[in-house]
Parts: C-alpha cells; structure tokens; sequence
C-alpha cells in the first residue's frame, strides 16, 4: 500500500442544470499522505466544497463526476457500486459538515443517531470474538465459530456495545455528562455541543479519512476555538487523516501541514503551510494574504482587497480562472491555463509566471520545471 | 402529557357548554318555528303542539329545562320526526356516516401519503406527473361532481348499486365522492413536504453516515415530512367522520350529514343541537389528538403549560 492515503486524479465535477453546464471542479489532482490534515481555501464557488463531496459521491443532484480518479486506499471510489459506497460512508471516510443547527435530524436523539452508524458499520475486535467463542460449551461449535473468526467474519455490534462506544466518543470530544446527555434530543444541545456530537459521530467508527467541510463557519468565536483544538488533539491522538475545507486563513495556519488553494473550480497552489504563508507563489494566493487584517499595534494600513469578482462556472473564462483578476496577467493566461510548476519540493503554482520565458516579476521566483502530474 | 391532556379535556366541556347555548339562543332568534308551514296550521293545533312540546314557556326556563335534560344525556324529542328521539336519531345516523368516513380516512392515509412520498422520490418524472394530475383533478372536482358522474357510470353497471349502503360495492361511490379531495390534498401535501425535507442537511448527514437510501427515506425522512400532514389529517378526520349532506344526499344514505342540513331548514331545534354537539364533541377530541400526534413525531413540541 502506498504512502497516500488518498489520491485525486483529474477530477471534473459539474452541475447539469437548464442553464447549461456548470464546471464547479475543473481538473483537480492532488495526493494525501497518511496522518496529516489537508487543508482546502478558497473563497465561495471555488470548487473546495464539491471537490470533497465527490469523494464520498453525495454531490447533490444535478451534481455529476464528470472525469477522474479518485483512489482511496486502493480502491477507485468512482468505480464501486453504491452499496460498496455506502459501506465506506461513515466507517472508511467520515464527514462533518457545516452547519451543526441542521445536520441533525431534530426527531430522533443523539443516541439513536449516534448508535445507528455504529450499528450500521463496527463489527466486534478479532480478540473479542475469540474470547467470546471461547466460552461456548460444545467443542464442535466452538471450532467452527473459531474458524469463522480466523477467516475474519466476525459478528457486528450489538446495541449495548454500540451505546459503550457512543458514550465513549461523546466523552472524548468533550460532552461532559455523555450517559445522560446522550438520550437528549438536538434541540437540547447548543450549537458547539451539537458540532461535538457530530464530530463524535465522524470518530465513532474509526475512519480513515475525515473530512470537515467548513465546520467551524457556523459557529461564534469562542466556539470555533474549541473546536479547532478539538480537532487537533483527535488527530493527535487517533492519527486519522483529515481533509479541512474553510475560508478562512487563519484557520488554516493553526490546523493544517499542507494547504491546497483553490480558485474557480481549479488548483491555483498547493504547499505546506509555511511555504503558503511565508512564501505564496502565486497571485491569487499573495491577494489573499493582503486582504487579511493583520494586527499591529499603532500602525494603520488600508486593507487591499483582490478587485474584480469570481468567476461565471457556466462561462469559465478561457486560460487562467484568475486572469481578469490578475494583475500581472500576460497573454498565455487568457489563452491557456498554467499547469502546476513545482517550487520546491512541497510547494507548486498553478502560474505562468513560473515559466522560464516569463518576465521577471518582482517577489515571484522561478520555478524548477513543471510537475509531472 | 398528562396534565395536559386533562387541562384540555375540561375546557372543552367549558366549550360545549358555549356551543350549546349558542346554537340554543340563535336558532331561537331564525324567524319561523318548527312548526311552521307554508300552509299555515290552524292557530289551535300549532298551540298545542307548542304546549306539547314546551314551546310557550319563556326563552330562558326553556334553556334550563333543555340543559337539564342535556345533563341527563337526553337530547329531547325531534320535533319533525315525531316518532323519535334525537338520541335514536343520531344513534342511526351516525353509524352510516361514520362507517363511510372511516373507509375514506383509512384510503386516504394508506393511499394519499404513499403516493405523495412516490411522487417526492420520483420528482420530475412521468410517474410524478401522472400522481399530481390525479391530484389536481381530485382537488378541483367537486364532491357532487365525482358523485354524480359515478352514478352516471354506475347505473350502466347492474352490481353496483347507486344509492344505499346495501353491499360492500355500494360503498364506492360515496367513500371516493366524500374522500376525493382530501386524499389528492394528502397525497400533494406528503410530496411538498417530502421534497423539503429532502434537501435538509440532516438527510445529507444520514447518507454521510453511510445508511442505505430505504433507512434515509423511511427513518429520516418521513417522520419529519409528516409533521404538517398530520396537521391537516386531524381535522381531515373530524370533518370526513360527521359526513357530508352533499353525498349522502347523492347517495341516498340517512347519515347525520342529510340530517344536520335538513334539520335546520326545518328548524328542529333539538335535532340541530344534538348534531351541532356531535360535531363539536368530534373536533375537540381530533384536534386533541393531534395535539398528542405532534408531541409523539416532534420532540421539540412539549405539551405543557
């Protein structure tokens, strides 16, 4: 098995509505090492959203995978057929999405929605099945339920267990009183609690791969705080990977190794998290930093904002999405989009001005060559 | 719950109280009098009949008398019907109508919201036209239209009968002619409904969680989506279950419908109270339920005060 634990290949998502096509990812790659949180940016319609939501396949209709690979640990998610889909859902990848007041469904308690993808997805350890077939009485069953377990199979969780569990979780990411709390309904939590008790939901089954779509955009300061830090200490102390989508810079830098910038369905730059705050590459990504207020003391500086608007995904402009935004844009940028030049060697851009022949701009570094993938 | 289920239960008596003194007074101030004709009796008969009948005392001694009967359970004598009392009448009336009411709820919840969720999941496509079409149809028909084609057709059909609860068959024509509109209404309400709640977060939560499309739709789904079905089967129920003068007159059946309308029209004060209070005894008690029908689906209503 390789390093990565997910590989995205030239993936094409797009919406078929009566309008026309709209390109909400327009060839995307990238690879995800094992263990670390991949963060997404990107301002609204940039893609970040749809490209993680065709990993699990629930892009909403009219919504399509058009084009691409999505290899997860081994297996191509765009080949397998629902049902293999749904068994991945929630045990392999899990999702925690944006808004915690709605992702809950109001008629049923925590429990009940807690247990059901425990139930759905865990089967019992090997040692455990073993411990328990020890304990049958007709040697002749026993051997067969032992052999069974050899080859794997064993039984899935019953409800106490699965409530065990639930409690578990619900403790781990910070529900003081989970035994009680736990029989509670959605409206009985607040926002941050109810945001915790998805998150408990996404770790309850172990993935391998968490994806969290904005999940802190919903929530007041003091609250997103405590989620990033919950955030962090899961992934030190479970080690599951996790793929970040927000808005939000700041963010990034607090949680995320490595960072993809995303702009008008596409890649602009992607790198580590020093090499995107203290070495941006890219136009896109440097008109992102100076629209950021930065704090200091006594010293009063105009925000620059990045003039012009996003995209139409309907009529994607030809060449770079950035171009009609871009101020150091030439005339290959209108004419053909700018492959990945690698920088280093965790840090690529998605610029022309990367290219050898390109004029020497000022705070823009020529690259080493072109990435191969 | 409980407390308020009893706190509901004695006001509505205080509400019965009020319906029928209400009806009591009004119908007294309708001109005209049981026993008017449009051939007038003759002065003596009409005074005995109205002494007969208690008629000549003052306004508010009859009140007293009536309400102190209505205590006892007795509903006093139909002044039109001289052979019954309003007890017996509503004690076969009721039965008739109920019984069609009843197979008319029944289709509409096993059929109406079946095809409404259908028609959700299957939105935008033939199936979903077709449903909604009947649904459309069904809304803007009225009752004594569908009534009276059905007996158009039927009288053609020598096994279905035309009037009368006498076969099974016989009731058809009635039960779709009553339940008709309420059940094209479920039906569109349920996918409307349906629709919305499909496009929650929390449905796209459940598929997150990896649950099979049957669990998304049976478990997430539809216990929300039939919050305000249930909203509008409540009353649905009350007013299907007390009939309708309309098709029991189509269909010649002697429900209490046919008496209710007939009974105002001929001013026979103790037949239209006994209805009346039927009818309101019905309402409360449905509204009531679904009261509790909501506090069963929906957690965030509490039922207390």
């Amino acid at each position: 098995m390789s390093e990565y634990i997910l590989e995205v290949k030239n993936l094409r998502t797009s919406f078929f509505t009566h309008l026309g096509e709209v390109q909400a990812v327009r060839d995307i790659s990238y690879k995800l090492k094992k263990g670390g949180i991949l963060g997404i940016v990107g301002e609204s319609g940039s893609g970040k959203s749809v490209s993680s939501l065709s990993i699990i396949r629930l892009v909403d209709s009219p919504g399509k995978i058009v084009h691409g690979e999505i290899n997860f640990d081994g297996i191509d998610l765009t080949k397998i057929s629902t049902k293999k889909m749904q068994d991945l859902r929630g045990s392999e990848i899990a999702m925690i999405f944006q808004d915690p007041m709605t992702s809950l469904n109001p008629v049923y308690t925590i429990k009940n929605q807690l247990i059901e993808v425990i139930m759905k997805h865990v089967r019992i350890t090997k040692e455990q099945a073993l411990e328990e077939a020890k304990k049958i009485k007709d040697l002749e069953r026993q051997k067969k339920a032992i052999k069974r377990i050899e080859n794997g199979i064993t039984r899935r969780i019953n409800k106490k267990e699965a409530l065990e569990r639930a409690i578990y979780y619900l403790k781990l990411v910070g529900i003081p009183e989970p035994e009680t709390r736990i029989k509670e309904y959605p409206h009985q939590f607040s926002g941050g609690m109810r945001q915790r008790a998805l998150v408990a939901m996404a770790l309850s089954c172990e993935p391998k791969l968490i994806i969290a779509d904005e999940p802190t955009t919903a929530l007041d300061v003091t609250i997103q705080a405590q989620i990033l830090d919950l955030l962090k200490k899961i992934k030190k102390e479970l080690d599951t990977t996790i793929i970040f989508i927000t808005h939000d810079l700041g963010v990034i830098a607090e949680l995320c190794d490595d960072v993809i910038v995303m702009y008008g369905g596409m890649i602009m730059e992607k790198g580590s998290v020093n090499d995107i705050f203290y070495r941006p590459q890219h136009p896109y990504t440097k008109g992102l930093h100076q629209s950021i207020p930065k704090d200091v003391v006594g010293q009063k500086k105009r925000l620059v904002p990045i003039a012009g608007s996003p995209p139409d995904l309907l009529n994607p402009p030809k060449g770079c999405p950035f171009n009609p935004r871009c101020r150091y844009a030439m005339e290959i940028c209108l004419e053909k989009p700018a492959p990945l030049f690698a920088i280093s060697n965790t840090q690529s851009s998605a610029c022309w001005l990367q290219d050898e022949n390109a004029p020497d701009v000022e705070g823009f570094k020529k690259s080493g060559g072109v990435l191969s993938e | 719950m409980y407390n308020y289920v009893i706190k509901k239960i004695l006001f509505s008596f205080l509400t019965l109280l009020i319906v029928v003194t209400l009806v009591f007074f009004m119908l007294r101030a309708i001109p005209g009098g049981p026993f008017t004709r449009e051939k007038p009796l003759p002065e003596a008969t009409r005074e005995r009949l109205e002494e007969a009948y208690g008629l000549n005392e003052p306004l508010f001694k009859q009140y007293l008398i009536y309400m102190g009967n209505l205590f006892t359970g007795d509903l006093g004598p139909s002044f039109r019907k001289p052979a019954y009392s309003v007890n017996e009448l509503l004690a076969t009336g009721i039965p008739q109508t109920a019984k069609v009411g009843l197979i008319a709820v029944i289709l509409i919840v096993i059929l109406g919201i079946p095809l409404g969720v259908i028609s959700a999941l299957k939105a935008n496509t033939s199936i979903d036209y077709g449903v909604m079409i009947l649904a459309t149809v069904g809304i803007t028909v009225p009752s004594f239209v569908i009534g009276s084609l059905f007996i158009l057709l039927a009288q053609n059909v020598a096994w279905i009968p035309v009037g009368g609860l006498t076969k099974p068959i016989s009731y058809l024509g009635p039960v779709v002619a009553l339940g008709g509109y309420s059940l094209a209404f479920v039906a569109r309400l349920t996918r409307s409904s349906m629709l919305e709640v499909l496009r929650q977060d929390y449905i796209r939560t459940a598929r997150a969680k990896g649950l099979s499309e049957y669990k998304v739709i049976f478990k997430h789904a539809l216990k929300n989506s039939l919050i305000p079905v249930v909203t509008y089967i409540g009353p649905m129920i009350a007013a299907l279950m007390t009939g309708s003068f309309v098709v029991e007159r189509i269909f010649v059946i002697n429900g209490i419908g046919k008496y209710f309308t007939e009974s105002i029209g001929a001013r026979d004060y103790t037949l239209v109270i006994g209805v009346t209070l039927f009818y309101a005894i019905f309402y409360i008690i449905m509204v009531l339920l679904v009261d509790v029908a909501y506090s069963l689906i929906d957690p965030r209503i509490r039922l207390s005060k």
